[in-house]
């Protein structure tokens, strides 16, 4: 019971001036070394283990040839890790992003190369199916309450079985436009042209998440639906365009996909091939923005994941290393992500 | 025979006396009312029993088994012979009834594997010995709502022959339609007949008095009275349970006359869900408040309003037009603002910042030339939380980093930045300490000094009474009665709530 805080006298307790609200240190706020670290750590830990790898091997892994094949190998993961990204912000997977970006890479060659249709055209293609695709998940989600992970594991294994059907497993690479290729090759500013794309699509899909009332508004819908229902927002059409937009970076991916492999490849795509982009969300919420679904945390996960691979690859360790690590990543930056929604909200869901 | 002792229990929850030396005996066999209003500490005695909370004083002797108050637990309440069913909430319509009784790790099995032949016998057993027409195999959800409720009883009582253990029922009719509710009453008195002792706490009056051979009623964290049933009338029960006023919580502010204009809300025949007919008429510059009991259709009132439950017939009327608000959207769009009864599952986005859940509702208005403007919604987030004197340790911080009174406050300001012509609120100050209560009223009062119309649900009568320029009262889908000036009272919301229509 002191009084140091009623120190203005009686005159001022009125409604118009409240009493000073008391400062407590909260974590998230604006500065202090362990918010940056929070912020930051993901950062850190990928300089250090540049570091470290161009220390083991200055000869292989220091070149630009190899910093140059890590983010080719990246840029189509990394839009695939942004059209995982944006049904999550509102609380819901979208699982057949793998097998939607193999499709749409299969259309956009087989429109080239069966069709004779020019690149714009054949990308338009690619758009409009992976957008489709991507509205047909978000109504069997949105529309009729299916869970989100059961709804697009079907349709993903659907999309597998007709790419199959369609190419009967033969890679489509006679026809297709030299210039698509050419985006794994050439340099802007000595950055591969895919690279660059990608970083433009980041730019996009950023904007769109946190600089529109759409982003704004879909976050609130992952936060908390009822709530949005009953702030006016119109939940299940932002879930629907949720999906449609991840459909469309799906077809974006594949698009580029093409353009990074050189053909229509009917193996790539399935969940195996998603998986580093999966744990690459997780991972990025962990950062930048922790607690939240972000797109330079997304980033910089993957290619921390793929510098990894790549570091390890070099020290020569077996190829079955790559899935044991991609599955242990995506589990461990899930649980990450999960506790520090636990310590910023004191709940903790079962998983579903 | 004494089958239930309650002994000096006191807790203490802060500042508040929660339950100041509670002492009552239930006799063997009897069914016991437990009766009190909102605050009472009927709910946190219950709790101390179940051994939800531990009490910082006293004793509890079932049969001849005492119990410290302060050393309770979930297994020591089971141990000694205390068994509770508590509204419908524990449990599952999709399962069979044999499922439901062995929930809670009682399936028979050998070497892992369920014994079902052995269950259905003693689920047989069970149903004939609780006079349930109903088979093992049936899906209790299928079962007509007074024998789902006789389910769970048999479920608690399963392992205790009549008269060893004491039966706690809180509430147990409350989600029961009327004609089911004289199916349950029977049944009880068949199994206390049967020597079964049962604690019954409820809300309703006339259920008490024709179920009840004795009952205590408890106001103000005090015992009041243990007494026979028999004798007793409504009103009496009424004075008990109302007792002396207590300590206002919040000055007292009356609309003033010069400000009351035109109405903004008037509701004709509205049906739907439990309302069965309601009209009422709200004006720009007052308060209405809503009085009803839990389940009499209030908060469905509120939400056929603002276009967020189906209303069957009826019309409203916003400023003279009648509307159709089919969606909470269209409501807001008409002006409607409305404060959830359940802030945390249906109002706040406690992993937002407190920026974010000012911003909710009008995300929009800040979308100028292709882009945010953080700048704007900055400052208007900063004078949000200085008018609203919301401790936070800023407007970046989480929602849930805040209290439940400086939510609600947050809550409050996302609707009135938007200056809505009618504010609809359930339950404002559920959750909400008493110096953040005054806060929230007093912008609620001076949103409606400024022309804004606004209802107010709160099962908190004194609440309502103070803060409120006039009440209706709500009771069967129906509004029964209207309370305003001296007449508006705790005392009299709180008869008038809980005696039918045309008894005084």
């Amino acid at each position: 019971m002191t009084t140091s805080r009623t120190a203005e006298g009686p005159t001022a307790s009125s409604a118009a001036t409240p009493p000073p609200a008391p400062r407590t240190p909260r974590r998230r706020t604006t500065s202090g070394p362990g918010v940056l670290l929070e912020r930051f750590g993901l950062l850190i830990l990928f300089v250090a283990l540049i570091v470290l790898f161009v220390a083991l091997r200055p000869g292989t892994f220091a070149t630009g040839a190899n910093f140059r094949a890590i983010a080719i190998s990246q840029s189509v993961l990394a839009v695939a890790a942004l059209a995982l990204m944006l049904p999550l912000v509102g609380g819901r997977f979208d699982v057949s992003v793998g097998a939607n970006l193999g499709l749409c890479s299969i259309v956009t060659a087989s429109l080239m190369s069966r069709f004779g249709l020019p690149l714009p055209l054949a990308i338009l293609g690619a758009l409009v199916v992976g957008g489709l695709i991507g509205a047909l998940n978000g109504a069997v989600v949105a529309y009729l309450g299916v869970n989100s992970i059961i709804a697009t594991l079907g349709v993903g294994t659907v999309i597998g079985g007709l790419v199959t059907a369609y190419t009967q497993g033969v890679p489509i690479s006679s026809g297709l436009s030299p210039a698509l290729a050419r985006i794994s090759t050439q340099l802007v500013a000595g950055l591969p042209v895919l690279f660059v794309i990608m970083i433009v699509i980041a730019v996009v899909t950023w904007f769109v998440l946190t600089q529109t009332p759409f982003g704004r508004h879909l976050a609130a819908v992952g936060s908390n639906a009822a709530a949005s229902r009953l702030t006016g927002l119109r939940v299940s059409r932002l879930v629907l365009l949720s999906f449609v937009g991840s459909g469309l970076l799906a077809g974006l991916a594949g698009v580029l996909q093409v353009g990074a492999q050189g053909n229509g490849d009917p193996t790539i795509g399935g969940l195996p091939f998603i998986l580093p982009a999966l744990a690459a969300v997780f991972l990025g919420a962990t950062t930048w923005h922790p607690g939240t679904y972000n797109v330079p945390g997304t980033i910089l996960g993957l290619f921390f994941l793929g510098t990894t691979i790549s570091g390890l690859t070099l020290l020569g360790v077996q190829p079955w290393v790559t899935d044991v690590f991609n599955g242990g990543a995506v589990v461990l930056a899930i649980v990450f992500s999960a506790q520090l929604k636990r310590r910023r909200t004191g709940f903790l869901d079962i998983g579903s | 025979m004494t089958a239930l002792a309650v002994r000096g229990v006191t807790k203490t929850f802060g500042a508040t006396r929660a339950l100041d030396d509670v002492s009552f005996d239930v006799r063997t066999g009897q069914i016991h009312g437990l009766l009190g209003g909102n605050g009472s500490g009927k709910s946190t005695l219950i709790k101390i029993m179940a051994g939800v909370y531990t009490a910082d004083a006293g004793e509890l002797q079932v049969g001849d088994r005492p119990v410290a108050a302060d050393a309770t637990s979930p297994a020591r309440a089971r141990q000694s012979g205390l068994r509770f069913v508590h509204q419908s909430t524990s449990t599952f319509p999709e399962l069979t009834l044999a499922e439901n009784i062995a929930i809670g790790d009682r399936f028979p099995t050998s070497a892992g594997r369920v014994r079902w032949s052995e269950l259905r016998r003693h689920t047989e057993q069970l149903l004939e010995r609780f006079e349930i027409d109903a088979h093992p195999r049936d899906r209790l959800g299928d079962l007509r709502p007074a024998d789902q409720t006789m389910v769970a009883i048999a479920r608690a009582l399963q392992d205790d022959s009549a008269g060893l253990s004491v039966l706690v029922l809180d509430e147990p009719t409350a989600s029961l339609p009327e004609h089911e509710v004289s199916v349950l009453l029977d049944a009880l008195r068949r199994y206390a007949a049967a020597g079964q002792t049962i604690l019954y706490v409820s809300h309703r009056m006339d259920e008490v008095l024709s179920l009840t051979d004795a009952m205590t009623v408890l106001r103000d964290g005090q015992h009041v009275i243990t007494c026979s049933t028999e004798g007793m009338t409504e009103a009496e029960m009424v004075s008990h349970i109302v007792g002396r006023p207590v300590e206002r919580v919040f000055a007292e502010t009356a609309a003033d006359p010069d400000t009351v204009g035109e109405p903004v809300l008037e509701v004709d025949g509205l049906v739907g869900g439990p309302l069965r007919g309601i009209d009422l008429s709200v004006s720009a510059g007052e308060i209405v408040g809503i009085a009803g009991l839990l389940g009499s259709g209030r908060t469905e009132l509120l939400r056929m309003i603002f276009g967020d439950h189906p209303v069957e017939a009826g019309t409203i009327r916003l400023a003279g037009s009648t509307v159709h608000p089919r969606t909470p959207g269209e409501a807001m769009r008409l002006g409607i603002a409305h404060v959830p009864e359940h802030r945390e599952a249906e109002a706040a986005f406690l992993d937002l910042s407190v920026r974010e859940n000012l911003s909710a509702a009008e995300v929009v208005k800040y979308w100028v030339g292709g882009r945010l403007d953080r700048r704007r919604e900055r400052q208007d987030a900063e004078r949000a939380i200085t008018d609203f004197a919301v401790r936070t340790a800023g407007q970046d911080a989480l929602m849930s980093s805040l209290s439940g009174g400086n939510q609600q406050k947050v809550i409050l300001a996302r609707w009135l930045r938007r200056q809505p012509r009618l504010l609809l609120l359930d339950e404002p100050t559920q959750g909400v300490d008493v110096g953040a209560r005054a806060d929230v009223y007093a912008a609620i009062r001076a949103a409606v000094n400024d022309g804004m119309a606004a209802v107010v649900v709160s099962s908190d009568f004194d609440e309502l009474a103070h803060a409120c320029d006039r009440v209706l009262v709500l009771r069967d889908g129906r509004i029964t009665a209207e309370v305003r000036g001296d007449d508006l009272h705790r005392h009299r919301l709180t008869e008038l709530v809980y005696t039918k229509e045309g008894t005084p």
